[in-house]
């Protein structure tokens, strides 16, 4: 995901955030997406 | 001869029946407490000053309440800037005053139950008894600390992934999370409602099913407690945690001296099979934050500069995620709940650690947000009543603390095993940090 993706969800909320706090909050946002994907991929053969 | 706030809440209140007692002793003995103790611990966020509620059985005895949790006449601040107002107390908090427990103080937690120790909340992290330079964990921080250094016997928290179980297992006092649902919600703000509890820290098991019997009074976890438990099934889950990088040698140390206790006192042990944890720690982030998120959304939208860098970073991860993958984290906690129901058709309780380690320092959270390792979020997701209980020391002198699990609604049964197991181990003591509270109240 990147920052402009992270930018536009927040934005579908009305969130607007200045870059540097956009680039703060990023790596986390970026960490539970993957840990997320993985649970469905994993989930997905276990169906 | 034993200082009446270090008795039973049941034995204050016997005392004060009797006319050995009066409530406006321990109203007094309990702000000097607290002014003695809490600067250094950090626990109480607000002290109220209106009148003890005399009314009840419990004749006015004082409570502590996290400060997510609504209180007529006391501000709630949910630990954040962010925060203005008040509501109406809810169904909790005017049980306990009909029970004639007093709501006396708001105490710390962590910006709206979410993440911590952070240093730009409106009050700095509440410290532990044991050792201040150590964090209490959380969220349920200043309930907490506040059992822990005797300000108060027993204190309302709430647990979404752990933040009354890890917290009392950090603190070296007793947590329970009771049956999601069986105890009113309201009066208190959500985190992540599917997952959210509302239940009591305290001193001792008694304490802790006195409160619970008051919160929720088809329990009657009182009528249980003093019974032998032999005889009775516990499926000791070792592999869930014993191979875990994280885990302490102290914890599994621990954990296998609870099972030889357990089985001292008759119960038989045996080894069972959970889940792969860390799928399912997964899984309860992606339910707890996508819940979170829409929880926070609007506020942040508003004024997301009020919040704490630490929580809005965290608040604000839940728009990545989907309804697909919340679906499937939902799929993945049924699965687990039928696992646990299944050995808990065999088992009267299961037995893991709360944590896998002591309270880590500050001095760890300079940089930000630390992970620690725990067992605790995936019985938010099956919502089984879970207690834990302190099981022993670490060797840098920390506590630990031994987690049960037992069927829905089995919170007698729950507190039985807990009491049980409480009596046959050495108590843990004073918290050391008591002696450094008296020399040490600056910064960490």
């Amino acid at each position: 995901m990147t920052a402009d993706d992270f930018e536009a969800l927040l934005k579908q909320a009305g969130i607007k955030l200045p870059p540097d706090e956009l680039h703060a909050a990023l790596p986390a946002a970026t960490w539970l997406l993957g840990m997320a994907d993985e649970l469905l991929a994993d989930e997905a053969s276990d169906d | 001869m034993t200082d009446p706030l270090d008795l039973h809440l049941s034995a204050q209140a016997q005392a004060i029946t009797d006319g050995k007692l009066k409530i406006s002793e321990v109203i007094t003995a309990t702000h000097d407490r607290i002014q003695n103790r809490d600067p250094a611990l950090r626990a109480v966020v607000h002290l109220s000053d209106s009148d003890p509620d005399s009314d009840g059985p419990f004749g006015g005895l004082p409570i502590g309440i996290k400060d997510i949790i609504d209180v007529n006449g006391q501000p709630t601040r949910c630990g954040s800037h962010a925060h203005t107002g008040e509501s109406a107390e809810g169904t909790a908090i005017q049980r306990l005053r009909a029970a004639g427990l007093t709501p006396l103080a708001k105490l710390a937690t962590y910006e709206y139950a979410l993440t911590g120790p952070a240093w730009d909340q409106p009050n700095l992290p509440a410290r532990n008894p044991w050792n201040i330079d150590h964090i209490t964990g959380g969220s349920s921080s200043g309930s907490a600390a506040a059992v822990a250094g005797g300000l108060f016997r027993a204190a309302i928290g709430t647990d979404t992934g752990g933040s009354i179980r890890a917290p009392a297992a950090y603190c070296g006092i007793v947590g329970l999370k009771p049956t999601h649902g069986l105890v009113p919600e309201d009066g208190c703000f959500p985190l992540s409602p599917s997952l959210d509890v509302l239940g009591p820290l305290a001193a001792t098991v008694e304490d802790a099913a006195t409160v619970l019997d008051i919160l929720a009074p088809e329990t009657r976890a009182l009528e249980r407690l003093d019974q032998p438990i032999e005889g009775l099934s516990i499926g000791y889950a070792r592999d869930w945690f014993a191979h875990d990088p994280a885990c302490d040698p102290d914890v599994l140390r621990t954990m296998d001296d609870a099972a030889a206790t357990l089985s001292q006192l008759g119960a038989k042990i045996s080894l069972v099979a959970l889940p792969q944890y860390q799928r399912l720690e997964t899984a309860g982030c992606v339910i707890l934050q996508a819940e979170a998120w829409r929880v926070h959304k609007d506020r942040l939208a508003k004024d997301w500069q009020s919040y704490g860098k630490d929580a809005r970073r965290n608040l604000m991860t839940g728009a990545v995620l989907s309804d697909a993958h919340v679906a499937k984290a939902r799929a993945i906690a049924v699965r687990f709940r039928d696992a646990v129901d299944q050995l808990l058709g065999s088992h009267a309780a299961l037995l893991t650690p709360t944590t896998l380690s002591p309270a880590p320092k500050f001095s760890d959270f300079e940089d930000g947000p630390v992970w620690t390792a725990m067992r605790t979020l995936p019985f938010n997701m099956s919502g089984h009543p879970a207690i834990s209980v302190p099981c022993g020391l670490a060797r840098n002198g920390l506590p630990l603390g031994a987690q049960f699990v037992t069927k829905h609604h089995q919170e007698a049964l729950l507190c039985q095993i807990a009491q049980a197991f409480e009596t046959a181990t050495v108590p843990l003591g004073t918290p050391t940090g008591l002696q450094q509270l008296k020399t040490k109240t600056g910064a960490e």
